[in-house]
């Protein structure tokens, strides 16, 4: 069960599909307005888009070695890309209100 | 077929990576900058994923395992600064 055209072409599709993500999560660094939706977009669409392309490119590669090596990639992009984005978050809000106690409406709006 | 596929793939993933250094230039504020170059390495290790699949090449995913923890410590270390820094700029 290696190789062949159909196969290649599936692969390609999923890694397109993957590469179609990533864009969108761009675009929603552009099109939303602040830090906590623009960080909405591109925190979560662009782990999906790198999993699948990770997924697409490990059916191109014929060595067990280097898709595991895509599989510890992407264990680590799923720990690593959420955590990160919330040390971002919570920056922001911190920066935001000056303390996490503080109700946010009134200076969130003014923003 | 394939191949216009995989051409579009990394032509997508090249005008991802333009936007999300739009948004680092342009920025809004500290933290939007911050999350903008978070992305722009992500789109980055996809980038590089997708060429490692398209020209069947592995000489580079040691490099995605390195560039993945890499982006992880610095995007931290700059929140991090961002936070004790606390209002304006």
């Amino acid at each position: 069960m290696n190789g062949g055209a159909g196969m290649a072409l599936i692969s390609a599709l999923v890694m397109l599909l993957g590469a179609v993500f990533t864009l969108l999560a761009t675009v929603g660094l552009h099109r939303f307005d602040d830090v906590f939706a623009r960080m909405h977009a591109a925190g979560k669409a662009s782990t999906l888009g790198l999993l699948l392309i990770l997924l697409g490119a490990g059916r191109r590669l014929t060595e067990p070695g280097d898709a595991l090596k895509l599989g510890v990639i992407g264990v680590l992009a799923v720990i690593t890309i959420p955590a990160g984005v919330h040390v971002i978050a919570r920056a922001a809000w911190l920066r935001v209100l000056g303390s996490p106690r503080t109700p946010p409406s009134s200076t969130y709006s003014s923003w | 077929m394939t191949e216009t596929i995989e051409y579009l793939t990394l032509a997508l993933l090249a005008v991802a990576g333009l936007l999300a250094l739009v948004r680092v230039g342009r920025g809004g504020s500290l933290p939007d900058k911050v999350l903008g170059a978070d992305t722009l390495i992500l789109v980055l290790a996809s980038g590089v994923a997708a060429g490692a699949g398209v020209t069947e090449d592995t000489t580079f995913l040691d490099v995605l395992v390195v560039v993945t923890l890499l982006s992880f410590a610095g995007t931290i270390t700059v929140a991090r600064y961002v936070e004790r820094r606390g209002a304006r700029a």
